[in-house]
């Protein structure tokens, strides 16, 4: 047999991974407290034009967006602009880490070893910095891709040519938004990928981190593209929902935003959680068959 | 695991009912209300005919619930005017004056909405095409309150309304309606009212194309130091009414000198440097502007 053919397939990896995770649920624990921390800012959120936290987010709001968005159903069309603010701070400041945490269990149920959360937060804990400078760099990537996105949505919006050439490429731009957007996260996200574990597992910090990472990335290229892309595609229609909640507001009730919020939450986290425990499994694998990315 | 997240739920579900508790019947539950019960009457509006009356009647009783249960919202007139609307919708005019007839009395020391449902009855008469009763009404809401946003649209509005019907009378419908807001100008001394008098007075002027009267009122709208939108418009329309209709470049020049002048220190003083700038150059340069490019 070729060690090619000893290859792990990716969705033999993916399988494997949701086993793991359903054998030993303890890794969803630091992750259900980062989604609770996210619902948690959104329920402020929602009650922000409402005493008695208007006393503080009322003048807030209303100097920076406007007091309409104080009123009902106006109070919707800004709570997504605001949770998402909230989900990057979260994200940045306890997300990443949370996320390193789950990663340590499942490296250490991956090799038959018994840990608690208590233990992995331990263990984490001295790489925080360089976990949160991951993740700031990874949100950076996906801010900078964002805010040129839109600097070319600008630029094609302003076209005026309906045909041709230049309306093509109008529409094509206008049209793909949030399809472009979609597969560009998914290649961000794949190529940053090792970084967490291997800061988490192999004691390294952020630099080399992110060396050996995209090393390890280009090595496993089309296996990362696809463990990541897989898990992701069952989070594009909940993405859909989002990017339509004005559309589901008129023709349901405003209310249905909270829904789609609490849903998208949920599912992101559910698929973060699916990756890193594929991608940590991999990795582990590889490490212990050092002939499998390059063969 | 479990205990875990039933423990995060129960913090979340104790997080949501604390904050609801504590704006109970509260401003935004009734404008949550209000608002739904509206979405009922707007999909009633669509289609009236094919509405059975005892639909009205119970969004009519929705409203009424609404009015008895968030008695102190300011919400409460704006309910009084949608169930006189449910009576227009399906052609109840004498009912929808009642309704309208009953804010006065329910809030008796608040001009606006008085003055909203005095003209909304005049509104009615209008509908049913009796234009001389919808005058009067008209004629006397602005007489009993001629400063409220109402009361000072309402001359504008007639005098148009006149025009339509005698294209003749036009300059001096629009010249009634001036007098009326001299009037006003003459008795008022708050700045939003004048701005607001000035800018109808602009309009009207506008609508018989009497330039030299508009660019005059604009010019007392700078003067009085408006607020900036209102600035900005006026700047706008003393340039269209001199430079394009009046083919006068030195008229708005001299206004936004004196301006600048009387108000050195002012946010805007850049803009009225730049303007006047420009507008030296369009006359040092013999550009003519036609109404055709004005907008451009």
């Amino acid at each position: 047999m070729t060690s090619k053919s000893l290859r792990p397939k990716p969705f033999a990896v993916l399988n494997s991974s949701i086993s793991i995770l359903f054998q030993h649920p303890i890794i969803f624990y630091p992750l259900v407290i980062s989604v609770f921390f996210q619902l948690l800012a959104l329920e402020i959120f929602y009650f922000a034009p409402r005493p008695p936290l208007s006393v503080f987010f009322a003048p807030l709001i209303s100097r920076l967006w406007g007091p309409e968005f104080l009123h009902y159903p106006y109070n919707f069309l800004l709570l997504p602009k605001l949770f998402y603010y909230a989900q990057v701070v979260i994200y940045l400041f306890a997300g990443g880490f949370l996320l390193a945490v789950s990663i340590r269990l499942i490296g250490a149920f991956n090799n038959d070893k018994k840990m608690s959360v208590k233990e992995a937060w331990k263990d984490c804990w001295p790489s925080y910095i360089h976990v949160l400078l991951a993740s700031f760099l990874s949100f950076f990537l996906f801010f900078a891709f964002a805010k040129s996105y839109n600097n070319l949505y600008i630029w094609a919006a302003k076209i005026q040519a309906k045909g041709g050439v230049h309306g093509f490429i109008k529409h094509a731009i206008l049209g793909s938004g949030l399809y472009v957007q979609f597969l560009v996260g998914i290649l961000i996200t794949a190529v940053l990928i090792y970084v967490i574990p291997i800061i988490v597992l192999e004691k390294k910090k952020i630099f080399p981190a992110i060396g050996l990472g995209l090393k390890f990335f280009w090595q496993s290229f089309w296996f990362t593209i696809v463990v990541v892309l897989v898990p992701t595609l069952f989070y594009l229609p909940v993405l859909l929902a989002r990017d339509k909640i004005p559309a589901l507001m008129t023709v349901t009730f405003p209310e249905i935003e909270l829904v789609v919020l609490v849903v998208s939450t949920i599912c992101a986290t559910l698929v973060d959680c699916i990756i890193a425990a594929a991608v940590t499994t991999y990795y582990l694998y590889t490490k212990e068959n050092p002939a499998r990315p390059s063969a | 695991m479990k205990k875990l997240i039933i423990r995060l739920l129960i913090v979340l579900v104790a997080v949501y009912v604390l904050l609801s508790l504590l704006d109970f019947k509260g401003e935004y539950s009734a404008e949550r209300s209000l608002w739904h019960i509206n979405q009922q009457m707007n999909l009633l509006e669509r289609e009236p005919e094919a509405v059975p009356d005892f639909t009205f009647e119970q969004i009519i009783r929705r409203y009424r619930d609404f009015i008895k249960a968030y008695s102190h919202s300011p919400l409460v007139p704006q309910a009084y005017m949608w169930i006189a609307k449910v009576d227009l919708v399906r052609k109840n005019y004498d009912a929808a004056r009642k309704v309208y007839a009953e804010i006065p009395a329910a809030f008796p020391h608040d001009p606006q909405h008085i003055a909203e449902a005095m003209a909304a009855i005049g509104e009615t008469y209008e509908v049913q095409k009796d234009w001389p009763q919808a005058q009067e009404q008209y004629q006397k809401t602005i007489r009993l309150y001629p400063t409220t946003v109402v009361g000072l649209k309402l001359p504008l509005y007639i005098a148009s309304r006149q025009a339509q019907n005698d294209p003749a009378d036009k300059s001096e419908a629009f010249g009634r309606a001036i007098t009326q807001y001299k009037n006003v100008l003459e008795h008022s001394r708050d700045k939003e009212i004048r701005t607001a008098a000035l800018k109808l007075m602009v309009s009207a002027d506008l609508a018989r194309q009497d330039w030299p009267q508009v660019v005059k009122y604009c010019r007392e709208m700078l003067m009085a130091d408006a607020d900036e939108r209102s600035l900005r418009e006026a700047i706008y329309v003393i340039n269209v009414a001199a430079i394009v209709h009046m083919k006068n470049y030195d008229l708005p020049v001299e206004i936004y000198k004196e301006f600048m002048k009387k108000y050195p220190q002012h946010p805007m003083i850049g803009l009225f440097k730049g303007m006047v700038v420009n507008i030296t150059r369009l006359k040092t340069n013999h550009v003519k502007i036609t109404p055709r490019q004005e907008g451009k």
